[in-house]
C-alpha cells in the first residue's frame, strides 16, 4: 500500500465550520485534525502513501519518521475503508 | 465622468434624478465595473435623509425610477441614510460560525446595494460618498458571500451524487455543473469578487488572471458529451474541480480578524 497513490473521492466535500474541519460524504461526517488535513490535501492521486509520509515528516521533524510513516499508512487505510479515498 | 466608452455629463445626470442638495448620488452597475456592453443599463443610487419621490416601482421595498439617459435605460434607486446605516450595522453583526446562519445574511437586493456601493463612482461630494463606502465591512461581506455560495455548492453536490447513483444522467450533468459554478462563485468571492452574477462569471474568471482556471472553466462549460459514460466522467471530474475550489475558498486564516 505504501507505493499506491491515494486520491480523494469526488463525492466527499471538505467543510470548515467554527474552526473545525470536517469531511462530509452523504450522511457521514468525519472530523479532521491538523495532520489529518495535511494528509487529506496530499491525497490528490499524484503522491504515494510513502511520499505523503515523507511530506508530513518534513513538517514535523521532532517526531520519528518511521512513526509518521506508520501513522500515515494507518490514516490513509482508514480513509480508504470509509470510502473517502480510493487507491490508484 | 467617463464610464468605459460612455461619457456622462454629471449635471445632466443630476437633473435626471430627484436629488436634494445634501443627497449622495453615485453611478454603478456592470458598466462601471467594466463588464457592460451596448445593451447594459446604468444604475444610479440616491441616498437622502428622506425619500419623497412618487413612483409605482419598488424593488424589495426600495423606490425605483426607470429613466432614459444617453440612449440607455437608467434605474435610479432611492435609499435613506438610515437604511444604509442599518444595512452596515447588520453586516457588522453577521456571524459566520455555521451554515444555518446563511439564512440571516443580507437579502439579494441588499447585497446588490453593498456591491454597487463598493464599485460605485460618486456624482456628488466625493468625501461624503467615501465615508459611506468606508462604513461597510467588506471582509464580512465577502465572507457572507463565500458562505452563501458554499451552502449552495454543498446542497447541489449532494443532489448531483444522488442523481448519478440513480443513473439520472441528465440531472446529474446539470447538477454537477451547477455545483461547480457555485464553488467557483465561492472561490471568486473569496478572492474579492462580490455579488457574482452568472452572466459575468467568465469575465470575472478572466479578471482573476489565472489562465489555468479559465481553461478549466471553458472545459467544464463546453463539454463534449456523447454517451452516458461521458456524463459519468464529466460529473466526476466536475465535482473534483468543485471540491478543490470550495476547499480553497475556506482558507480564511489570516484574513479574518
Amino acid at each position: 500500500m505504501m507505493d499506491q497513490k491515494p486520491k480523494r473521492h469526488f463525492t466527499v466535500q471538505l467543510r470548515k465550520i467554527q474552526n473545525e474541519t470536517y469531511l462530509i460524504c452523504k450522511q457521514d461526517v468525519f472530523k479532521l485534525d491538523e495532520i489529518g488535513l495535511l494528509i487529506w490535501d496530499a491525497c490528490d492521486g499524484t503522491r504515494t502513501v510513502a511520499e505523503i509520509g515523507n511530506q508530513i515528516s518534513a513538517r514535523f521533524t521532532e517526531v520519528d519518521a518511521s512513526e509518521i510513516q506508520n501513522d500515515t499508512l494507518l490514516f490513509v487505510n482508514e480513509l480508504v475503508e470509509s470510502g473517502l479515498v480510493k487507491l490508484a | 465622468m467617463i464610464i468605459g466608452s460612455l461619457v456622462l455629463e454629471e449635471t445632466a445626470l443630476l437633473e435626471l434624478v430627484d436629488a436634494k442638495p445634501n443627497d449622495v448620488v453615485y453611478v454603478s452597475g456592470s458598466l462601471v465595473e467594466g463588464f457592460g456592453n451596448l445593451g447594459s443599463d446604468l444604475d444610479v443610487y440616491v441616498i437622502s435623509e428622506k425619500v419623497t419621490i412618487d413612483t409605482p416601482y419598488f424593488e424589495h421595498g426600495i423606490p425605483v425610477q426607470v429613466k432614459q439617459f444617453a440612449c440607455r435605460r437608467v434605474d435610479v434607486e432611492y435609499w435613506t441614510f438610515a437604511q444604509v446605516e442599518q444595512l452596515a450595522t447588520r453586516l457588522d453583526q453577521l456571524s459566520f460560525g455555521s451554515e444555518t446562519e446563511v439564512a440571516t445574511y443580507l437579502k439579494i437586493n441588499e447585497e446588490d446595494f453593498v456591491h454597487r456601493l463598493k464599485i460605485g463612482m460618486p456624482v456628488t461630494d466625493r468625501d461624503v460618498f467615501q465615508s459611506i463606502r468606508d462604513r461597510f465591512n467588506y471582509v464580512a461581506f465577502r465572507h457572507s458571500q463565500v458562505n452563501r455560495y458554499l451552502a449552495k455548492y454543498s446542497n447541489m453536490l449532494e443532489d448531483a451524487i444522488g442523481a448519478l447513483e440513480s443513473e439520472d444522467w441528465e440531472s446529474s450533468f446539470w447538477m454537477s455543473r451547477s455545483a461547480w459554478e457555485f464553488a467557483l462563485q465561492a472561490y471568486l468571492a473569496f478572492h474579492g469578487e462580490t455579488h457574482i452574477n452568472p452572466k459575468w462569471m467568465s469575465r470575472k474568471v478572466v479578471r482573476l488572471g489565472d489562465s489555468t482556471l479559465f481553461e478549466k472553466y471553458k472545459k467544464f462549460q463546453r463539454p463534449q458529451i456523447q454517451t452516458e459514460q461521458d456524463i459519468a466522467d464529466y460529473v466526476e471530474s466536475c465535482l473534483e474541480f468543485a471540491n478543490d475550489l470550495a476547499r480553497q475558498a475556506q482558507e480564511w486564516e489570516g484574513i479574518l480578524s
